[in-house]
């Protein structure tokens, strides 16, 4: 078999449009370099907002008659919830306690008395869930006898809650310009391409060359600009990757690392660029060289 | 083996060829006569498919223009050689890939390869010149490089468009012979020429033609 040929074509097509195969691989690199920092970004965002969600923190306070039949159907209700995942009560003497190791001084010393009202302290895994679902626990909570106010950072959860959307939106946004953007530069190289072997085409069809045999090596061409764009971006990333744990790794609660998926996604999204752009470009072009 | 059953072919511009009737048999050597323009080119053209009669079939060893789809077209090119006045030669590699090409779309062993380039190669005189490039070449030589390409594949017929359109008198006489020793291997050979000269003493049979029509047989 000649698939040899086929692939020393390919090559032999890269080396001929230098310039603009160097311009295609760069914009695949920078396209790829693009949607790795979105990747790495977004999930450190993601992890984060996964921290903050997954550790939610509720506050009931209690009213000053509450009973230990209120208490009990409190916690039941907290028990019943599939929002949450632990609480801790914290009667009038623990809240002084708190009060004394946050404030350095007696509350008894301070106000005669202990005007702190007993609380539960209620651990949320909010991940699942939008800031209605932890609304309508609150107030179901906030209504129950016993319960004086029920405290927790609302506007926080709003917040998670409309820029995860924005993260992946703005994401989206990026990856498909830079989709766009990668297929139509590799799709002109391969028009280029096809437009400087069209002679060699002419005569592959003169001596019955197949319309595959024709495609084959600027196929590979494709696929070639796609993979260097690939190894290019990756190079770039993983000085990104290393730069930035360098310089801000202490601000980090995790280090930024180069996983599978980030490898193995930019190779794919290297070579479907240069399939897609090739393919484009060889189904526009190549039927108009004929014999 | 080329059979052209009542073919007309009209371009938008008008010309073409009209109602040709005329076979040419295996091993037969057939020359189409005629000025600029009289159709000659489309009668090859409609041989090798890359015309599809407007009317009437074509019928090329076991292929039929009214059957035949896109994709068919590469397996009777390969039963067919041609040469053009213009050797159609590729500039970016030497005389021995110019011809392996032929074989290489048709996806031979490269072993296979080689012992046929050459093989053929000196067929056509120019067996120490494999490792040249085309524009190192004079035109005869190169018009034979293209005539190595074309009868490499081992084609039933081989088809020459003017091919010594390009060449000064004696070359053309030389090449004229080439394709005459080619046509006595056994390969048919349809020769399209608007150079009567060259061909008048030769016992080739004649198709000529005039305003797309044949005028004598």
């Amino acid at each position: 078999m000649s698939f040899g040929f086929l692939v020393k074509e390919g090559f032999s097509g890269l080396s001929r449009a230098k310039f603009p195969s160097f311009v295609a691989i760069l914009t695949i690199t920078i396209s790829l370099t693009l949607m790795g920092v979105t990747y790495l970004g977004g999930t450190k965002l993601v992890h984060l907002f996964n921290q903050v969600r997954s550790g939610f923190e509720v506050e009931i306070f209690l009213l000053p008659g509450a009973t230990e039949y209120d208490r009990n159907r409190i916690e039941e209700k907290l028990d019943s919830s599939e929002l949450v995942t632990g609480f801790d009560y914290i009667s009038k003497e623990d809240a002084a306690d708190r009060f004394e190791k946050e404030f350095g001084e007696n509350i008894y010393d301070v106000l005669d008395a202990n005007p702190l009202p007993a609380s539960y302290t209620v651990r949320m895994d909010t991940r699942n869930y939008d800031h209605n679902d932890v609304t309508v626990i609150a107030r179901e909570l906030g209504k129950m006898q016993g319960v004086d106010e029920v405290q927790y950072k609302q506007a926080v959860l709003q917040l998670l809650d409309r820029y995860s959307s924005a993260v992946l939106l703005g994401g989206g946004i990026i990856l498909v310009i830079v989709f766009g953007a990668a297929v139509l530069l590799v799709g002109n190289t391969i028009k280029l391409s096809i437009f400087a072997k069209r002679e060699v085409i002419k005569i592959m069809r003169l001596v019955g060359a197949t319309d595959l045999f024709i495609k084959t090596p600027f196929i590979i061409e494709g696929i070639l600009q796609g993979i260097l764009g690939a190894a290019g971006a990756l190079a770039v990333l993983y000085g990104i990757v290393v730069g930035t744990n360098y310089l801000l790794g202490s601000f980090l609660t995790t280090e930024l690392i180069m996983d599978w998926p980030l490898i193995g996604g930019i190779i794919a999204a290297g070579i479907i660029f240069g399939l897609v752009g090739s393919a484009r470009s060889i189904r526009m072009f190549i039927s108009q060289i004929r014999y | 083996m080329i059979y052209f059953y009542n073919v007309s072919k009209t371009f938008g511009r008008g010309a073409g060829v009209q109602d040709l009737n005329f076979n040419v048999h295996k091993g037969e050597f057939v020359c189409i006569v005629g000025p600029s323009g009289a159709g000659k080119s489309t009668i090859l053209k409609l041989i090798y498919m890359d015309e599809k009669p407007t009317d009437g079939k074509v019928v090329v060893d076991n292929f039929d223009s009214s059957m035949l789809q896109k994709d068919g077209v590469p397996y009777l090119r390969r039963r067919v050689g041609m040469i053009f006045q213009d050797f159609q030669l590729l500039r970016d590699r030497n005389v021995y890939d110019n011809v392996a090409l032929a074989l290489r779309v048709m996806r031979i062993r490269r072993k296979k390869i080689k012992k046929r380039v050459l093989q053929a190669l000196n067929n056509v005189g120019l067996g120490h010149r494999a490792q040249y490039y085309p524009q190192e070449l004079s035109g005869g030589e190169q018009q034979r490089v293209s005539i190595a390409r074309a009868i490499v594949k081992e084609p039933i017929v081989l088809l020459a468009d003017e091919p010594t359109g390009n060449l000064d008198p004696q070359v053309a006489r030389e090449i004229l012979a080439l394709l005459r020793r080619i046509n006595e291997q056994g390969t048919a050979v349809v020769m399209a020429t608007h150079n009567y000269n060259l061909i008048k003493n030769t016992p080739y049979r004649r198709i000529r033609l005039e305003e797309g029509k044949v005028v004598d047989s």
